[in-house]
């Protein structure tokens, strides 16, 4: 059995990677890339963890997890399209609306 | 109380082959009403006329043959309806006495809707009018079959309704209108008594059949039991029946009711409406106890007197005959007063034909006036004709001989002639009347000599309409000499007028009453008709007594109106008194209207002091509420407004760092965690 430290070295790669995508892209399609990879990062530790689990309860979870995110990811590509709809771009240095006027 | 008086159980008896053809007999006219109000305006007039008279000549037909053959009594009751445990029973009781009713009420009606179907052709709102007819019939069957209290007086009711429908039934005219209001307030007047009264009776007895009303009441005479509940009841009853069969303090609304047409009036008179009353006091006189008999005597007597004093003086030819319907009314009562319910009953009978005649022919007087008046409508020169006034009429005689025979012998009927049906039954009556008088004296004399004295007055006053409307000179030709080719051309009435006129003059004629012309005790009539009464003596000197009054009249009318100018005959001072009918609304207007005003003022004082006090209240209220409000706006919301404001500056502080853009979101909750983990790994 491929011990718990392997697994945890990949999904830290895999947190990182996602948050540098998140912080300096500036395309929103991208961000929303790099918080799926966010995402996967916690699966990976989940099913990981999890086998230790004689339940395996950790690793069911994580299909409902994965289930939840790309309903989740349906809602965001949604709000994506009306907000390109909008304002007709779809670069966050020009979204800035969620400041107090 | 009570326990002295046994119970008697209320059996319920289904209805035998007798019972259901009178039911029949009830509900036919009960369907023509429903048929012809909601059908009669996609009906010819034609058709709607004759069916109704068709069904009331299959209903007199039927009568006839129920009368036949009825033999003793047939008393079914069933059940009406039911609350919980209390069962509410309704019945029906056949015997000599409603079916003979029965037959004069129907024969009544034939006759007036056979006169209408002639007499309304040409006047207005003719849809309603033989519905309305039907109405009135049934619920006068109504009246007659029942023998339970409630479901009497719910026709009494209807009978009261369908009489406002028709004396309003031209109620375009003001007088027609208000003439109905004022019989049907009278009537609910009188019949507020009639719902207390069997309030009594069903408190008292626990239930409203008459004939277990009448054992229980005959128990409690026996029993020496309170005999307050019957008196009460009876006193009710009969002022019940003062309001529908016109007594003393309440009859004026009757002289009004002359506003219906004509054979409404015949029927209202008649057959239906007033003898309703002496009807259901015939049926519940076993109630009438004690002082009550005495009561209605005096009332009876004072109501024979004062109606026939006006009906002397007054000029409207529909209106003596009102009069005269109030005055035998007041003869009746007596005679129930006096315990001679078969004779009452006899002369309930004799009236009803004899009165509907004079009616109807009087009515055929004033359509050939009616008619006159339209002729000159049609040569354009309208003129405004009072047809009723019997001033303006005179010398109809040769004009119209049949009208003038019905209305002669029905006239003689109504003042009494020998070989008449009224005399025979005004005999009977005055006889009871002597009789009672010897037995009690004193006060009872004075009501016999009053009763001698109507006998004259009424020859009077009926002398001197005949005078005024067929004999002399046609008198409206003086005040207008235009009318004189019309009056050329007046001729006898149609037959369909003529035929109701003669069948009911010939049912003045003595015999169908009584083959002794002279005296009714050994007829038919009062062996069978009303198996009740006392037998009374035959005393000979009360006919001859009363018919010398009656010539006496006679020949002082003959005397005082054979030459006379009509025009000139009124003499102000009486005429005031009996055009106001004795003050006697102004009366009721002094004792009942105003108090009520008055009360109703206080009561409306009070209410507005209660109003101010509510107001000052309401004042008070407010200004408290605008105080809270200022100590609400300032200190409470200050209070919250203050902290909000805090918070939304430490707010905004923190806020003023994010510039809007998402990924700065990102940092901060980066940062966040990570001192979030710091400070976890520092408590570790």
């Amino acid at each position: 059995m491929i011990p718990v430290d392997y697994y945890i070295i990949v999904s830290i790669l895999l947190f990182s990677i996602g948050s540098a995508i998140v912080f300096t892209r500036r395309n929103i399609l991208y961000v929303l890339m790099g918080i799926e990879l966010i995402f996967n990062a916690a699966n990976i530790n989940l099913v990981a963890f999890g086998q230790l689990d004689p339940d395996l309860n950790g690793q069911l979870f994580s299909m409902l997890i994965i289930t939840v995110a790309a309903a989740e990811s349906v809602v965001a590509l949604a709000i994506v399209i009306v907000l390109f709809k909008k304002l007709n771009t779809i670069d966050l240095n020009e979204i800035t609306h969620l400041k107090e006027k | 109380m009570s326990g002295l008086i046994p119970h008697i159980e209320v059996p319920l008896i289904p209805a035998d082959s007798i019972s259901m053809l009178a039911l029949t007999i009830f509900f036919m006219p009960i369907i023509t009403f429903i048929l012809l109000f909601f059908t009669g305006k996609h009906i010819l007039a034609s058709i709607r006329s004759w069916l109704a008279t068709g069904v009331m000549g299959v209903m007199f037909v039927l009568s006839v043959y129920l009368h036949i053959s009825i033999k003793g009594e047939h008393l079914s009751r069933w059940i009406w309806f039911e609350i919980g445990t209390i069962k509410f029973t309704t019945s029906m009781l056949l015997n000599n006495y409603s079916t003979t009713m029965m037959v004069i009420a129907t024969f009544v009606s034939f006759m007036v809707h056979l006169y209408s179907v002639q007499y309304m052709k040409e006047r207005r709102n003719h849809s309603k009018y033989f519905p309305y007819l039907a109405l009135f019939v049934s619920s006068m069957l109504g009246i007659i079959l029942s023998d339970n209290l409630l479901i009497t007086f719910i026709f009494w009711e209807l009978v009261g309704l369908a009489s406002f429908l028709l004396i309003g039934f031209w109620y375009e005219k003001d007088t027609s209108a208000a003439a109905a209001k004022k019989a049907f307030l009278y009537n609910k007047f009188a019949d507020l008594a009639f719902v207390i009264a069997i309030m009594i009776l069903y408190a008292m007895y626990g239930t409203t059949e008459i004939s277990i009303l009448k054992e229980l009441v005959n128990l409690s005479v026996t029993y020496q039991a309170v005999l307050a509940v019957p008196i009460f009841a009876g006193l009710a009853i009969w002022f019940a029946t003062v309001g529908k069969s016109a007594q003393f303090p309440l009859y004026v609304w009757l002289p009004d009711a002359m506003a219906g047409p004509t054979p409404v009036s015949a029927l209202l008179h008649a057959a239906t409406m007033v003898a309703a009353g002496v009807f259901l006091l015939l049926k519940t006189s076993f109630l009438l106890i004690d002082w009550v008999p005495n009561l209605i005597t005096i009332f009876g007597c004072v109501t024979a007197l004062l109606a026939a004093l006006q009906a002397i003086r007054t000029f409207d030819s529909k209106k003596v005959l009102a009069f005269s319907t109030v005055s035998q009314l007041g003869y009746m009562m007596m005679a129930v007063g006096v315990g001679a319910d078969d004779a009452a009953f006899f002369h309930l009978a004799t009236h009803a034909f004899f009165k509907a005649c004079l009616f109807l022919s009087v009515g055929a007087v004033i359509h050939a006036m009616h008619h006159m008046q339209s002729h000159q409508f049609d040569h354009g020169q309208y003129k405004e004709l009072d047809a009723l006034d019997m001033r303006l009429m005179g010398g109809f005689r040769k004009k119209m001989p049949i009208t003038f025979a019905a209305y002669s012998v029905s006239y003689a009927a109504l003042i009494g002639l020998p070989f008449f049906s009224g005399f025979l039954s005004k005999d009977a009556i005055l006889g009871a009347l002597y009789d009672r008088a010897v037995v009690s004296g004193s006060w009872s004399w004075l009501i016999v000599a009053v009763a001698f004295t109507t006998v004259g007055l009424t020859a009077f006053y009926m002398t001197r309409q005949m005078i005024l409307i067929f004999f002399g000179e046609f008198r409206l030709l003086k005040t207008d000499a235009s009318y004189k080719k019309y009056f050329d051309h007046i001729v006898e009435s149609e037959w369909l007028i003529n035929i109701p006129l003669i069948l009911l003059g010939a049912m003045s004629f003595w015999f169908f009453f009584s083959l002794n012309p002279l005296h009714a005790q050994t007829g038919w009539w009062m062996k069978d008709a009303f198996v009740s009464g006392t037998h009374h003596e035959f005393h000979i000197f009360i006919p001859i007594v009363a018919s010398l009054f009656t010539l006496g009249a006679i020949a002082i009318a003959v005397q005082k109106y054979k030459t006379i100018d009509a025009f000139v005959d009124t003499r102000l001072t009486l005429t005031r008194v009996f055009a106001n009918n004795y003050f006697i609304e102004k009366g009721i207007t002094f004792l009942f209207v105003q108090p009520v005003f008055m009360i109703s003022n206080m009561c409306m004082a009070t209410d507005d002091f209660i109003n101010r006090a509510i107001h000052a209240k309401a004042y008070f209220f407010i200004v408290v509420a605008q105080l809270a409000d200022v100590f609400d706006r300032w200190v409470i919301d200050g209070l919250v407004h203050f902290v909000a404001g805090f918070i939304r500056y430490i707010g905004s502080f923190f806020r003023s760092y994010l510039k809007g853009n998402i990924q700065g979101y990102f940092y901060f909750t980066l940062i966040a965690f990570a001192l979030m983990l710091l400070w976890l790994g520092w408590y570790l």
